[in-house]
């Protein structure tokens, strides 16, 4: 059987692969990255490799979700497939490629020329996400009622907005999707702006930011609670991030409580005229920012949006769907996409989304063990199995009919 | 010091003492589409003779603080390979690439037949939940107050002096 390249295409990180080898996809920026006064310029699995990430001017082929600089995105695929693919010709190998939900016609239609002209596949199939992940749940959790009929509701909280999307038979119901429209990349913005204001300017900054959000922000289960601690002279929320030093800590750190003793007794020896001078490390101070960025997509309104927040989405795209399915659906809640890691976040949807859902509806919410992965990981299994062949469109297919072969994606 | 501010507020109380509620909205909007992009200055990045052209051009959505800037730089739009760029493909450039906003404007999905689901139909809309939360623009701790000259809010009369300080009114200067 032909292989089958596996590309989740996500608007901050491309996941990709080969269905043969579905443990180890490689994740890297959906982006091109170049540096204050350099002239070169990273393109996406080369930002891997920068030893240098403060200050950066970033360019993405994403813009709110959907890809609309193709030339770019071309460029950051091709160059990745190269090194996936050894000497393989593409042309002896299918694709898998994420697109957005509610894809426009257009857009789509320039995925499935990028695929077969520039990248030269064989054939290709697009989904959403939301269905891959659910494959990759239910090969989880067989015994679920739910996964045998293909169903639940996908939280797919990404890079560039936050969807509910419920499936049943694998397959998306458009009508009842909903959409936020907030994604991790405006949290590492919001973030960016609240820190450069009461820390450090950090303006430039969002890539930096974004690895530091990931590593110190929670959802809070009770906001008041945790803003009441903040505010107290020895916050338990009060962490200290060390900056990158441009030498040997590429991404700088969360400072240790060892290290934050060390630099006070350095600091109590210097004031006693006793050592040398200390060395000035930048550090960035985070308090109640840590979880009042992640609250924004609870409560948008927070933050001035005027959309619903993550619960509320998630009873209306129940309530859009058929009322036969409104117990399965709830019955079987997925988490997946980057933002969903954040600790804290299944806790905080549970409390408020009970009280939404009808007391005699069982609700279950499960977090993906990797939700970043986990639509890619469905999409393996979809490539690796004959349902493939009869999803997929090919070359020749495309050449005859044109945006016509497509049509059998959204029956 | 002490003077420089004085003459500041004088200033923006002769403009205006008050900003009204659409121009309050106008800066709400401003900020949360800055939460989409991608640098917070792309002409810091332009200067030096860059490989890249693309990299030159302003980003896209940039509010009316920035346009100052990116009229400069529209100006510094190489001429390239001996051949000189029209005015109309320098406008294009300036332009920048084609965002989201143009393809779901030429898609006219509001054309589509009514009920059909799109990206129009899957927008989540207004929370049902009553009023907002509220919380200081300063520290982000719950806020008792508003500032009667912009409508942030702020906690304490801390907080408010590092408002006033800082940021009030601060987009119209
Ligand atoms: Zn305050
Ligand atoms: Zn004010």
């Amino acid at each position: 059987m032909q292989d089958v390249v596996v590309i989740d295409l996500g608007g901050g990180s491309v996941k990709m692969g080969s269905a043969r080898r579905p443990d180890n996809p490689k994740v890297f920026p959906n982006a091109s990255a170049k540096q204050k006064g350099e002239r070169g310029t990273f393109l996406g699995e080369a930002m891997l490799g920068m030893k240098d990430v403060g200050v950066l001017a970033l360019r993405r082929p994403v813009d709110r979700g959907f890809v609309v600089g193709w030339d770019l995105q071309r460029e950051i695929l091709a160059r990745a497939l190269k090194s996936l693919l050894g000497g393989v010709p593409p042309a002896s190998c299918g694709l898998v490629l994420t697109e957005p939900y509610h894809n426009l016609p257009a857009l789509r239609e320039a995925a499935v020329r990028m695929a077969f002209a520039e990248l030269g596949f064989s054939s290709v199939y697009l989904s959403t996400p939301a269905p891959l992940s659910l494959r990759a749940h239910a090969a989880r959790h067989p015994e679920l009622p739910a996964s045998q009929a293909g169903c639940g509701l996908v939280v797919d909280a990404g890079f560039s907005f936050t969807h509910a999307v419920p499936v049943f038979d694998w397959r998306v119901l458009p009508a009842a999707v909903r959409r936020i429209d907030l994604g991790g990349k405006a949290l590492t913005n919001f973030m960016k702006e609240l820190v450069s204001y009461r820390s450090i300017n950090m303006m430039d900054e969002a890539y930096l930011l974004e690895h530091v959000k990931e590593q110190l922000c929670f959802v809070s289960q009770d906001v008041r609670a945790d803003l009441a601690a903040a505010r107290t002279r020895r916050s338990p929320h009060r962490r200290e991030y060390v900056l990158p030093d441009g030498l040997t800590d590429t991404w700088g750190h969360v400072r240790t409580e060892e290290e934050a003793a060390a630099a006070a007794a350095a600091a109590q020896q210097a004031a006693r005229g006793g050592g040398p001078p200390l060395p000035k490390q930048p550090v960035l101070v985070v308090n109640n920012e840590r979880f009042m960025v992640p609250e924004a997509l609870f409560h948008p309104s927070d933050i001035g949006m005027e959309e619903a927040g993550l619960a509320e989405a998630i009873a209306a795209a129940v309530q859009a769907a058929h009322p036969h399915l409104h117990s399965l659906l709830y019955s079987n809640v997925l988490l997946t996409g980057g933002t969903a890691r954040c600790p804290g976040f299944r806790e905080r949807l549970l409390k408020e989304l009970r009280p939404l859902v009808p007391d005699d509806y069982e609700l279950n919410i499960f977090l993906a063990d990797d939700p970043a992965l986990c639509a890619w990981q469905g999409a393996a299994l979809l490539a690796a199995s004959p349902l493939y062949s009869q999803l997929a469109v090919t070359q020749k297919e495309w050449r005859s009919r044109g945006a016509a072969a497509l049509a059998k994606w959204d029956q | 010091m002490a003077d420089k501010r004085s003459l500041r507020s004088r200033k923006v109380s002769e403009r205006m003492a008050v900003v009204d509620q659409a121009e309050r909205k106008r800066v709400v909007q401003a900020r949360l589409a800055a939460l989409e992009e991608d640098n917070h200055r792309e002409e810091d990045f332009g200067a030096g003779g860059s490989d890249d052209e693309e990299f030159e051009m302003p980003a896209e959505g940039s509010d009316a603080e920035e346009a100052p800037a990116s009229k400069r730089k529209k100006k510094k739009v190489k001429v390239g390979g001996g051949m000189r760029k029209t005015r109309g493909m320098i406008a294009e450039k300036a332009k920048g690439p084609k965002t989201f906003r143009d393809f779901l404007e030429e898609a006219e999905l509001e054309r589509l037949p009514e009920g059909a689901p799109s990206y129009l139909t899957a927008a989540v809309g207004p929370p049902r939940t009553a009023a907002p939360r509220k919380f200081c623009s300063v520290c982000g701790d719950m806020s008792a107050y508003t500032c009667t000259r912009c409508g942030s809010r702020y906690c304490s009369r801390r907080c408010h002096a590092v408002h006033t300080e800082t940021r009030c009114l601060k987009f119209m200067a």
